[in-house]
């Protein structure tokens, strides 16, 4: 089914690595896990084909160990390199490593890496293609005088973002013009710090929103979305519950939107799976591009499961050099699903991760339900890594049935021996504002200042 | 294999279920004076017994109670692929030190191609002593013998790919 990559090497770890080394033997291609001392006896590392022990626990020394990576490629002789995402999946040096060195990387080229990675820069091709961006200034912003002038004209409150942050880092908001030019030293002097870049840049800041996503697959020439995720459901920036399509687009808006990503990603011809992130603005009903991100997401089941194509084999086969045989007009978005993402923490202790052992797991089933998980009963949850368990993703004919089955499965699965955010999720979705299909992104903030 | 003789034919038999086999990596068998030892592992580490074939009793001892055949330590199942000795597979005595690989990449013997090797068994080290390079990424790594002693048993083989804390060497330390 590949004609140039005939192993791959899984550069991560948890239900990701457990999810490439699936989409590889469904491809007939050899698997090999990457793994660190502390992730010997995981899921993925068992049901590849071979395994490499890459370094000691710390994920600087393991999977963020670049030299180590390619050192093991090299060494046990494989063709192509997939980053999973997070970890070496956006390090446009990464992937120039494993060009230079022989090794296929399963995502984008460096160069496109690096240019969407740049905000500015990403900013200005959105420009360029035509799609919508926030208000605000067009490059970076070194000074106060010049921040003063683009405030005026973009209003307050406006939002200072670093421009090397991302992931909800490096961002704050200004209600008004007596303290801009504080906080635009702050925010600029923090920069250099945890960045080693000063630059800004400065935005109308939006208080109702939501937060919408197009996944799209592309070989280098040709283009396709596969719809909108709908990941407003967030607690400190970070993703709860995403689901598609969006409960608050019109099919025209949602065919406007799609059609965005498109033209953004075939203006630097993208070629991998990528997202292309949107913010959607409550109160005028328009959207407008944030970032994009050049890799396979935690999210990709949700829209995996509403138009059946299978994202981690479609970017394998991509990187393989095959051209996408899947048109546009194939694609069907057909009824919905729901991911929550399980975390090892404890909800009514703020969110406090909870490594530990799972002394007995059941995972949920029946029709409809997708477990994403590397779990196992007696799986050691180390503490090096992030506290995601796993992922559960349902898919009902409409919203309504998905909220349904969701409920269902997450109170029929078990995960004994640590404390998991299953039962805050269940009570997240069966809220009156998530049912309603009608909330942005302050709303789980929201929910949780009720319940004290 | 009846309760009381062991034939040659039965060792036979044993030999060839043990090589078709798929899922059998190693087989220990203890019989009535009999040991047999059979493993595909290129690196064992077998039981103390002689390295010849075994020879058999020229007659079994006939007696009319049926003796159990005793199998020490059962088949052991292991999955097919070929993994290099873990590091708990080697029992490091107190006198020892285990050399692993302090990183992923390719082991070389030798300084160059076709030169002689670093180290070979049973000789004499220094704590200075370079034993082998890892290559990481062209980079080549100097690993010294970091105790003084002698080499007992080198694990691995030249130009080997080696995992982050695969076993290299054994060294006896003086």
């Amino acid at each position: 089914m590949l004609n140039k990559i005939k192993s791959v090497m899984i550069a991560n770890r948890g239900e990701i690595s457990l999810r490439i080394v699936r989409a590889c033997k469904e491809l007939g291609v050899k698997s090999v896990a990457v793994y660190s001392e502390a992730d010997k006896d995981t899921l993925a590392v068992k049901l590849a084909d071979e395994s490499v022990c890459i370094g000691p626990a710390s994920a600087q020394a393991s999977y963020q160990n670049q030299d180590a990576i390619i050192s093991a490629a090299l060494a046990f002789g494989v063709d192509a390199i997939h980053p999973g995402y997070g970890f070496l999946s956006e390090k446009a040096d990464f992937a120039r490593k494993c060009e230079e060195n022989g090794i296929i990387f399963i995502g984008p080229s460096a160069e496109i890496i690096g240019k969407m990675g740049d905000k500015i820069e990403a900013r200005k091709i959105a420009d360029s293609a035509s799609v919508p961006t926030i208000p605000g200034s067009d490059g970076v912003v070194k000074e106060f005088n010049k921040a003063l002038e683009i405030a005026e004209n973009v209003g307050f409150p406006l939002l200072i973002k670093a421009s090397a942050g991302g992931g909800g880092r490096g961002m704050r908001v200004v209600k008004s013009g007596d303290t801009l030019e504080q906080d635009l030293n702050e925010i600029m002097s923090e920069a250099e710090v945890a960045f080693g870049d000063s630059s800004v840049y400065i935005e109308k800041y939006l208080t109702d929103i939501r937060h919408i996503e197009v996944q799209v697959l592309a070989d280098g020439k040709k283009c396709i979305h596969l719809g909108e995720r709908d990941c407003t459901a967030q607690r400190r920036n970070q993703k709860l519950v995403e689901e598609g399509p969006s409960p608050a687009l019109s099919d025209e808006q949602r065919n406007e939107l799609c059609q965005s990503a498109v033209r953004l990603a075939e203006k630097v011809s993208y070629k991998s799976a990528g997202t292309v992130e949107y913010v959607f603005d409550n109160i005028e009903r328009k959207f407008y591009f944030i970032e994009m991100n050049t890799r396979v997401q935690v999210e990709h089941p949700v829209s995996e499961m509403i138009t059946g194509i299978d994202i981690i084999k479609e970017q394998i086969k991509i990187a393989d050099d095959q051209s996408l045989e899947i048109e546009q007009k194939d694609i069907v978005l057909n009824g919905h699903a729901i991911e929550c993402r399980l975390n090892a923490e404890d909800p009514e202790n703020g969110f406090m991760p909870c490594p530990g052992t799972i002394t007995y797991y059941r995972p949920p089933g029946g029709f409809g339900i997708r477990m994403d998980s590397h779990l196992e009963s007696g799986y050691k949850i180390p503490p090096y890594y992030d506290s995601m368990i796993g992922k559960l993703i349902c898919w009902g004919y409409d919203r309504n049935e998905a909220i349904i089955r969701m409920t269902r499965a997450l109170s029929e699965m078990k995960v004994q021996g640590v404390k998991t955010t299953a039962k805050f999720h269940s009570k997240l979705i069966n809220s009156e504002q998530f049912k309603s299909g009608d909330f942005n992104t302050v709303f789980v903030a929201s929910l949780l200042e009720k319940k004290r | 294999m009846n309760d009381l003789n062991i034939t040659l034919n039965d060792l036979k038999q044993l030999t060839k279920w043990v090589k078709e086999s798929n899922d059998i990596r190693e087989l220990s068998l203890s019989y009535n004076g009999l040991e047999l030892f059979i493993s595909r592992n290129e690196n064992t580490h077998r039981p103390a017994v002689s390295e010849t074939p075994v020879a058999l009793p020229a007659a079994a001892p006939k007696t009319n109670t049926s003796k159990k055949v005793e199998v020490k330590e059962a088949v052991s199942v292991v999955p097919t692929e070929t993994k290099a000795s873990s590091e708990k597979d080697i029992s490091v005595g107190e006198n020892e030190h285990l050399i692993t690989a302090p990183m992923v990449g390719t082991f070389y013997k030798s300084p160059k191609p076709g030169a002689p090797a670093f180290v070979e068994v049973g000789q004499e080290v220094t704590s200075k002593t370079i034993v082998c390079i890892i290559e990481v990424m062209k980079l080549m790594n100097n690993l010294e013998a970091k105790v003084n002693g002698r080499v007992k048993e080198i694990y691995v083989e030249d130009q080997q790919p080696v995992e982050f804390g695969q076993p290299i060497m054994l060294i006896e330390k003086e």
